[in-house]
């Protein structure tokens, strides 16, 4: 499902340049739960961001579901976030103006789904997160591991194939991220989503089926 | 997808409510503000556009060429119409209007009214409509306005029934055939009553004179008709009636304009009156209405900056939100509408909030600017529409211009907090510049218009303003025997000094008159040009006239009805050796009679400071002639006493005339009235350009001083002192206000310079003006900033930290 070819990212840095990902190649195959490990600095977070498509690479192939990343107009990676592609982040990243409910609709707005569809995939999520009572209120009055239920809520809503998870436990204590990670693990076995995630734990990489350690903008 | 739009913008509208605040009211304060000025520049320029007719009607002017110039008259001689009508083909209809007050009688009740002498053209060419009775205007007719008509009778229906006119000391029935339609407000031609042009006194004087000129004069070309081709038919026209006047021009050394001709006659299409400085019913200026547009648009930008520069400086925090929709799919344009819709939003309220401000603050402006525009306005269409479009382009430049630029924004930058700034804080940073040099201009504008209004009212004019008292004499009466028994009556009051009378007033009265006579005539060749004003004796002693050479006009001479009192100027003017007490000279190669100079006065501002002094000759009106102006020379002591006395003595003489008297420097200041209304423009302008710039800083040093709030606290945890924290935040505003000093000093330099080029007599611009312009407007700014930059400054550094 996932092909990346040579992939190089450096940045200009004053007359040369700096280089965070050097010659990545990698393939993750349609229901693996893969996890990214490395130091900080490492590049796993830029090439997660790359996965994700929130970043160019600067050189090398991508292939997402067997289409050339590196060739897509802005239009088509939209469609993609819309549909394929789901995200967690460390910060949760909810809108705060809008309520649990409402922030879990949103990607079903986006993605032009009729309203009735809406309420019932919402309704669906929101019981099978056991988060009905909690509808109603807004990201801040909520704790840190149920605002990130909320995050997973939102990234599974519009049913994608893939969820790209930045460090979704560096936020949160060692039982809500055994909650959080159980999740991912029962969202992979049960419908079978691709999951990408990137972690310092190896206790959170015991929960995938592959590790992929990176060191100095290298795989190892 | 719109329901959730509208909830979003809402709650961020909630969150964000000192910012909303400040935005909502300087943009309504600023909508409200701009409404009202459209209003009246909406008013001004729909003048005369209801005429049926309209694209054909003109009115005449005549433009005479002189060597150096080319002088344009508005009015018309008597046969003008009626002649150019039957010899130049192309001209449908033409009608003359004279204005004059007239004294009725209406069962033997005196009643003094307004009137237009003109005949039933009248009713063809302009779209005046009768209510009641018939556009019938015969010899012995009068057509009353529907205001005169409750004036005069009442609720009785005044049609068929009979009034009486003062013609000479003759009264003469008419009957009331009409009532027509009051003016409309936008209308130049204005009536209270019409009567033939045949019943005016001097019509049998005028009627066959060419060279009187009194009437206005408005053509209507035949259907297809270019203005143009009368303008060049005029030329042949006016030479065959104004041979002589041509030949005096052509030896003058007048050069020939258009055509080949000295004389041509002017088309000014009725839409263009107005406007026209070429027309007795225009002269208003353009310039002041476009100065009003200008500051209607201006204080929608400044405060449409402030949008702009708030909601920039919110996106910061907004930057989270607008990245996480982007990672779900938001298109571009579903953001930027979004974001736009927010801003849309918050206009309308502002536009709701405006309207409202604007409604309740109507009579106010109209009593302070005299504009008389009604709210009813704001229901045209056309009006409506220009609201709609110019709500559409604010609200798409200040909603969208940061719209555009969040939604660009690189999504994982936005997720990282890091909204890009560096390029729109020097956008941000011009924005506020530019609030600030139209804030600067305005305050140079106000100091240097008032400096030159302090200096016109304090200028010493050459005589006594400030003692005498003005008094319109009116229709009703006559003039000179008005001015005997007030002389008789008031002989050895106390307080009261002297008394005379003109035919012309200084500045404008309380009766809105000012009138001015020219006079040419050759002299060896050469065209002398003077004002003429017929005065009675005493007149220099009443108005405190220096004598440097002669004496005034005295009661006791019989050849004074020969003679002149002159000025200076038209002593230079008559030559060296000839313009001395003594000197005999012609008015007219043909008029046998002789004149001679009886005194000289020292040179003195007859007309407004606007103009130079011109040569004046004052003859001695005779009994018959119309003493229009009464001056009365009262005692230094106890003005408002001896202004009571002769009030008491007027109602005596003449008992029919209200008494609407006034001191002389009362009238001098009036002529400076569109100079005033400017100056109340410029401050009220100021005032709010600077109440809303403000506002955008006080919010701008809100949200930058949270910003800065960890800057802040290390700082203070370093050991900066209160002192030096606020000159840290305050210095970087004052610094854009120092630079918008400088920008805007040299523009209103050159701007007010022009200005100040109208008047004959200016006051110069000093630097200091600029100096206290920009202290002020560093002052405003640095105490607005200092609310925050104080609290800041003084927060505990430990909280402030601790925020992060």
């Amino acid at each position: 499902m996932i092909q990346l070819r040579n992939i190089t990212k450096h940045y200009p840095v004053g007359f040369g340049k700096h280089e965070i990902l050097k010659e990545v190649n990698l393939e993750i195959g349609q229901g693996e739960f893969v996890s990214i490990m490395g130091p900080s600095g490492s590049g796993k977070s830029t090439l997660l961001h790359i996965l994700g498509m929130l970043e160019d690479a600067s050189e090398g192939e991508y292939l997402f579901q067997n289409e050339p990343v590196h060739k897509m107009n802005d239009k088509k990676r939209t469609q993609l976030h819309r549909g394929a592609i789901g995200f967690v982040f460390q910060a949760y990243h909810l809108i705060d103006e809008l309520t649990v409910y409402e922030n879990i609709e949103t990607p079903l707005l986006y993605k032009n789904v009729p309203s009735g569809e809406r309420k019932s995939r919402v309704a669906d999520i929101l019981d099978r997160f056991n988060m009905v009572a909690k509808k109603d209120l807004f990201p801040t009055q909520l704790s840190g591991g149920q605002q990130q239920l909320v995050g997973i809520a939102r990234a599974i809503v519009a049913e994608p194939s893939v969820i790209f998870a930045d460090e979704p436990t560096g936020n949160l204590h060692s039982d809500q991220a055994r909650q959080i990670m159980e999740l991912f693990s029962e969202l992979n076995k049960k419908d079978g989503i691709t999951i990408v995630q990137v972690t310092h734990s190896d206790l959170n990489a015991g929960y995938g089926n592959r590790v992929i350690q990176i060191k100095d903008g290298k795989l190892q | 997808m719109w329901k959730t739009y509208i909830k979003i913008a809402f709650r961020n509208i909630w969150k964000a409510k000192q910012i909303t605040f400040v935005n909502v009211v300087g943009l309504s304060v600023a909508i409200a503000a701009a409404m009202l000025l459209c209003m009246t520049v909406y008013k001004e320029f729909s003048y005369d556009n209801f005429h049926e007719k309209g694209s054909r009607l003109y009115s005449l002017s005549k433009e005479l060429r002189e060597p150096e110039k080319v002088t344009v008259m508005p009015n018309m001689p008597h046969p003008m119409g009626p002649t150019l009508k039957a010899e130049v083909p192309g001209i449908a209809n033409v009608v003359r209007m004279g204005n004059n007050s007239v004294a009725l009688r209406i069962n033997g009740e005196l009643k003094s009214i307004s009137a237009i002498y003109t005949e039933p053209s009248f009713f063809n060419m302009f779209s005046f409509p009768i209510v009641k009775g018939e556009a019938k205007l015969g010899l012995t007719d009068i057509v009353l306005s529907e205001k005169s008509a409750a004036n005069l009778f009442g609720n009785t229906d005044p049609v068929g029934k009979q009034v009486e006119l003062k013609t000479g000391d003759t009264w003469k029935a008419l009957t009331v055939t009409g009532i027509i339609e009051n003016a409309p407000d936008n209308s130049s031609v204005g009536y209270a009553s019409l009567i033939r042009l045949e019943n005016h006194p001097d019509y049998t004087v005028n009627n066959n004179n060419w060279f009187n000129v009194s009437l206005e004069t408005f053509v209507e070309l035949q259907p297809g008709t270019d203005p143009e081709t009368i303008r060049r038919a005029s030329k042949a026209f006016l030479e065959k009636y104004f041979g002589e006047d041509i030949t005096r021009q052509k030896n003058g050394g007048a050069k020939p304009g258009e055509y080949g001709a000295y004389q041509l006659l002017g088309l000014i299409p009725i839409k263009d009156v107005h406007f026209s400085p070429h027309s007795n019913l225009g002269g208003e200026k353009k310039m002041l209405v476009l100065m009003l547009l200008f500051i209607a648009a201006f204080l929608l930008f400044i405060a449409s900056i402030n949008f702009v520069n708030l909601t920039l400086a919110r996106s910061f925090t907004r930057a989270r939100e607008v990245g996480m929709r982007k990672v779900m799919g938001a298109g571009k344009w579903q953001l930027s509408l979004q974001l736009w819709g927010e801003a849309l939003l918050l206009f309308l309220i502002s536009l709701l909030i405006g309207s409202l401000i604007a409604y309740l603050l109507l009579p106010g402006y109209n009593a302070l600017f005299k504009s008389g525009v009604s709210f009813s306005l704001l229901l045209e269409p056309k009006f409506i529409a220009g609201i709609l479009i110019t709500l559409l382009v604010v609200t798409g430049l200040a909603g969208g211009y940061p719209a555009a630029i969040m939604a660009r924004a690189q999504t994982l930058m936005v997720l990282k907090g890091k909204m890009t700034t560096g390029k729109t804080n020097y956008f941000r940073n011009s924005l506020i510049v530019t609030q600030f040099v139209f804030s600067c201009l305005l305050i140079i504008a106000t100091l240097i218009a008032w400096r030159q209004m302090t200096f016109l009212r304090n200028k010493p004019l050459g005589y006594n303003t400030s003692e005498v008292i003005s008094v319109p004499v009116g229709p009703k009466e006559n003039g000179k025997a008005v001015l005997e028994r007030l002389r008789a009556d008031l002989k050895g009051q106390p307080g009261i000094i002297t008394m005379t009378g003109a035919n012309a007033n200084f500045g404008m009265g309380l009766d809105g008159s000012s009138q001015t006579s020219i006079i040419t005539w050759d002299s060896e060749g050469r065209e002398l040009r003077a004002h003429w004003l017929g005065i009675d004796h005493d007149y220099a002693k009443t108005m405190s006239l220096q004598l440097i050479a002669g004496r005034d006009f005295s009661t006791a001479m019989a050849s004074d009805s020969n003679g002149f009192v002159i000025n200076e100027q038209m002593a230079r003017q008559f030559g060296p050796g000839k313009g001395q007490v003594g000197f005999r000279f012609h008015l007219d190669d043909e008029d046998p009679t002789e004149y001679h100079v009886v005194g000289i006065v020292k040179d003195y501002h007859f007309k407004s400071l606007r103009q130079e002094i011109e040569p004046q000759l004052m003859h001695v009106l005779s009994a018959d002639d119309n003493v229009r102006y009464i001056f009365v020379r009262v005692a230094p002591g106890g003005l408002a006493a001896s202004m009571d006395r002769v009030a008491a003595a007027w109602n005596r003489a003449a008992p029919q005339t209200p008494f609407i008297g006034s001191f002389v420097n009362e009238n001098t200041d009036r002529q400076y009235r569109t100079e005033a209304t400017l100056t109340k423009i410029f401050i009220s302008g100021g005032v709010l350009t600077i109440i809303i710039s403000c506002m955008g800083l006080f919010a701008m040093a809100v949200l930058i001083i949270g910003q800065r709030t960890r800057e802040i606290g290390i700082r203070k945890v370093l050991g900066a002192s209160a002192a030096g924290v606020v000159a840290l935040i305050s210095r970087d505003f004052l610094l854009l206000v120092g630079l918008a000093i400088l920008i805007a000093s040299p523009v209103a330099y050159f701007l007010m310079n022009q200005w100040l080029k109208e008047f004959a007599y200016r006051t110069d611009i000093h630097w200091s003006v600029f100096v206290l312009a920009g202290g002020m407007a560093m002052l405003i700014a640095a105490l607005t900033v200092s609310f925050q930059s104080v609290r800041a400054a003084l927060m505990n550094p430990v909280k402030s930290l601790r925020t992060e």
